[in-house]
């Protein structure tokens, strides 16, 4: 048979095409872009050559910018995996109302970043929040306190909020990975002798490897490109604290200063790849 | 043995149900708030309306054009679905069946997509030099050309266990090429269209940072950045906001309630083999 003319190959154009303007060609200029002064106030545009990767990896404002990002990263990733985990364990085993919890657990993933921070913002306020009301309430006043207001606590509170709306993605996935783990090992160990933590350990973790590589890969790139939580929250405060990466992209495209916009652009590009490869590599490497 | 295994798995049960507390108080504040007067609703407290206001919900249709936004959020959302969903099955069916080289390198560059960022900045410039700013044609080709990478990663997977005997004993059937993938192979895959369809229009539905970048009229303006403008504007009206933010919800739980056996196939495709 002809797969020449049953499979024509200009069926691949349209998406290619789609993807090479809107994608590659940006990611490309990005790589010759942030190389120059490209603003909105003059005209002409020069070559400057690494001069903002110079200013970003020197000036503390920018700094923190990328320490916070990573800390955001990072820790979200762990606790939603670890809670993840622990949500698809105990999702595992069937008992009457699994389905509908798993089906409520799931529903944040599914709206929108921008109303979720409209709403916690109403809930973190300090003066009428829910979390300060309850705190009251069971006579914890002390603890109660402007959450993203404090540079202490601003950081953690939009950490939290984030674990709170991809946990259930997280859980999703382990308990298919779960599922796909055949009874007999868990039994056998059973007989041997292995108790639950055990067989967590020696049995249930080693084959959930492909679960926990998804589910890292994902929440990490997820974290580097958050926006629009940090955005509607804090959008930055108090004194920088929560400002990422793509919060700052944006503001300076805003005021007009492209080329370094797009210098971030390009740092959170090479960011996330590394990280996202690497995990990919670790994690596949220990699989073999 | 037995009782301590289900009182344990009662303390579980428990445990989950007090856990699903903290996904449903967000999600009634804000059903509880729209139904509230403005003064009560600047508090946002978690508590039903003394007295309930279902005028909020006239209130804003006045305010603001938000059939409008309703519509350009729609018209976004289905445009990227129609575009991304058709070009990724038809791509996908290619390169899954036609083995070579040259189509193996495509299917692996489509994947970078599922990993790196796009660079918003020279992306403007592109739609700039396109005619396409300020547009909710360019907004929606350039969601299209976002969410590719992911549908056709599931769809070369799908397509993958659709047997290639099919297509040959179609052909030997007197079926003509074109007609095979529309008429044998796609009916094959409606449960990954289903899935692909879904995640696709959620993903432009709920997206809030691409319209920020590319259009700047109020007019063309999605919900999404339509109801964050209304925020800035009416800080202390809650109950108005909270409004719109029932109205982006609702067709999110809608699809949600329909589909979700779908979407959560789509989104633990990679989960077990990795």
């Amino acid at each position: 048979m002809n797969h020449k003319k049953i499979y024509p190959s200009y069926f691949i154009l349209l998406p290619m095409a789609l993807f090479i303007i809107l994608f590659i060609l940006p990611s490309f200029m990005g790589l010759c872009l942030s190389l120059t002064d490209w603003n909105a106030v003059s005209d002409k545009i020069h070559f400057i050559g690494f001069q903002h990767f110079v200013d970003i990896f020197t000036n503390k404002r920018y700094l923190l910018v990328i320490k916070n990002t990573l800390i955001f990263a990072v820790v979200t990733t762990v606790f939603k995996n670890l809670i993840g985990l622990g949500m698809a364990l105990s999702l595992n085993k069937s008992f009457r109302t699994r389905n509908f919890l798993r089906t409520i657990f799931f529903f944040p993933v599914m709206l929108s970043p921008l109303i979720i921070g409209l709403v916690f913002k109403s809930i973190y306020n300090p003066e009428f929040g829910v979390i300060n009301e309850f705190l009251n309430k069971i006579g914890l006043s002390s603890l109660c306190q402007d959450w993203l207001g404090n540079i202490n606590t601003a950081l953690a509170a939009v950490i939290a909020v984030e674990i709170w709306r991809l946990v259930g993605r997280n859980m999703v996935i382990y308990v298919a990975g779960l599922q796909a783990i055949s009874e007999d090992y868990l039994e056998a160990a059973s007989i041997d002798g292995a108790s639950g933590f055990q067989k967590l350990i020696y049995v249930i973790i080693p084959d959930l490897i492909p679960s926990i590589t998804i589910n890292l890969v994902l929440n990490l790139i997820d974290g580097l490109k958050v926006f629009d939580l940090v955005f509607v929250l804090t959008n930055g405060g108090p004194a920088r604290m929560t400002e990422v990466l793509n919060t700052v992209i944006y503001k300076e495209y805003s005021s007009g200063r492209y080329g370094f916009s797009t210098a971030l652009g390009l740092i959170m590009f090479v960011f996330t790849c590394i990280v996202a490869f690497g995990v990919l590599k670790a994690m596949t490497r220990e699989e073999d | 043995m037995t009782k301590k295994v289900k009182t344990l798995r009662i303390v579980k049960a428990l445990i989950l149900w007090c856990l699903s507390i903290l996904v449903f108080v967000p999600l009634l504040i804000i059903i509880f708030n729209s139904f509230k007067t403005q003064g009560e609703a600047v508090s946002m407290r978690f508590a039903l309306p003394t007295e309930w206001v279902p005028s909020n919900y006239t209130e804003v249709m006045e305010q603001v054009d938000i059939f409008q936004a309703f519509r350009n959020s729609l018209v976004v959302s289905m445009g990227t679905v129609v575009i991304a969903t058709i070009g990724g099955a038809l791509a996908s069916f290619v390169m899954n069946r036609r083995r070579t080289k040259l189509h193996r390198f495509c299917y692996m560059f489509f994947l970078v997509g599922l990993v790196a960022p796009l660079n918003m900045v020279p992306a403007v410039l592109v739609l700039q030099k396109l005619r396409l700013m300020n547009s909710l044609f360019g907004l929606t080709l350039l969601y299209a050309a976002l969410v590719t990478p992911f549908t056709i990663f599931l769809y070369y997977g799908f397509i993958g266990t659709v047997p290639r005997e099919i297509d040959e004993a179609a052909i030997i059937d007197g079926c003509r090429a074109g007609d095979l993938f529309w008429k044998i192979v796609f009916p094959l895959l409606k449960p990954v269209t289903v899935t692909v369809v879904i995640l696709n229009f959620m993903n432009a539905w709920n997206d809030f940072i691409t319209p920020f970048y590319v259009i700047n009229e109020s007019r063309k303006m999605p919900l999404t950045t339509m109801v964050y403008s209304f925020f800035g504007q009416f800080q202390r009206s809650w109950n108005l906001v909270c409004v719109i933010m029932v109205m982006i919800l609702v067709p999110i739980a809608i699809v949600y309630a329909l589909g979700q056996k779908y979407i959560i196939a789509g989104m633990t495709a990679g989960a077990v083999k990795g």
